[in-house]
């Protein structure tokens, strides 16, 4: 159960991320981004939850009650990770977006790597540091991407016209 | 002659364990300082970058002080401020991601704990140092404008110290031996 929390923890700050800084490159509303996260939370969790349960169901060995539990704590715990950023964007002013979604990538980051500080305890072989150095690493690496992404996007858009 | 030898080998035993204790006070404390220093390079580079990026002209205080280092330190223990334009964020990113690097690198969440009360300690001094090259009635002028403003310069000093404090044993806590 511990490790379908902790899956749904590190993918769901990574896409809630990787949707923010993408969004905020491509749009100037904050309305804009927060619907998208809104929208994420669900789509994330329920599809997720739903391949879980598929692939829970192929395993004999497990009762439906703890087939229903797993799938419930996983999309529970999608939802619950990505909604929760969007405090950040509800707490600032409407024309500070920028602002917002710095301060919403520092407080993803600083989760994911109290995260995965703790698996590289539990994982008693690994160097606590260089696991947490590796998360942030590639979930910046990822940001990166989905910023330039978006900033396509937009660019695409401001020459047809269309923002 | 054996009991020489006995009372020989003892005495070289508590030498021996006597220099292992100073060589982990050493290291303790040489960690520590480590730590503080990292911490305190982190608060400075973000609120250089993030806050200030770079340019005085965002530091909108009558008062102002004359180059960045100055308002590095101005800044620091203040994340409420209400005279500034850019947001108080960056200034509470630069608190929490210098005190949680430091804690990270102390290994310990009482360590981590006196990097913080360190950082906070050493902030204040260099605000009133380097800030306002202990001009204490300019300083005194500085406090009262915040307070007749918006801000609340006890909230701030305590928000900033429990940002400090609580961030850096979090690190102290993940890194924890």
């Amino acid at each position: 159960m511990g490790s379908t929390t902790v899956a749904g923890f590190a993918s769901g700050i990574i896409i809630a991320l990787a949707i923010m800084v993408g969004m905020s490159a491509a749009v100037t509303t904050t309305h804009a981004v927060i619907s998208s996260i809104v929208v994420v939370a669900f789509v994330e969790g329920f599809s997720d939850s739903f391949s879980e349960y598929l692939s829970q169901r192929t395993d004999k060995s497990r009762t439906i009650k703890e087939v229903w539990k797993a799938t419930a704590i996983l999309f529970g715990t999608k939802f619950v990770i990505i909604i929760q950023f969007i405090w950040p964007f509800l707490l600032f002013p409407l024309d500070r977006i920028s602002e917002a979604t710095q301060f919403a990538v520092f407080w993803g980051l600083l989760i994911l790597s109290v995260l995965s500080g703790y698996i590289a305890k539990q994982q008693e072989n690994k160097t606590v540091i260089r696991t947490m150095a590796l998360y942030i690493v590639a979930s910046i690496i990822i940001v990166t991407i989905t910023y330039y992404a978006g900033d396509l996007v937009g660019f695409i858009f401001s020459l047809l016209g269309i923002a | 002659m054996v009991k020489d030898k006995k009372t020989k080998k003892r005495i070289k035993d508590e030498k021996k364990a006597e220099t292992t204790s100073d060589k982990m006070v050493k290291m303790v404390s040489g960690n520590l300082i480590a730590g503080v220093i990292i911490s305190m390079l982190t608060i400075s580079l973000v609120i250089l970058i993030l806050t200030l990026e770079f340019s005085l002209s965002k530091f909108t205080d009558p008062i102002k002080p004359g180059n960045l280092i100055q308002a590095i330190f101005v800044l620091a223990p203040h994340p409420l401020y209400g005279f500034m334009t850019p947001g108080f964020s960056s200034v509470i990113i630069a608190l929490v991601g210098g005190a949680y690097i430091g804690g990270l690198v102390v290994r310990g969440a009482k360590k981590g704990f006196i990097v913080g009360i360190s950082c906070f300690g050493l902030l204040m001094f260099f605000q009133i140092a380097i800030g306002f090259f202990f001009d204490f009635s300019t300083y005194q002028g500085w406090l009262a404008q915040i307070n007749s403003g918006d801000g609340n310069i006890i909230i701030d000093f305590l928000l900033s110290a429990g940002l400090l404090v609580v961030a850096g044993a979090v690190g102290g806590i993940i890194t924890r031996e």
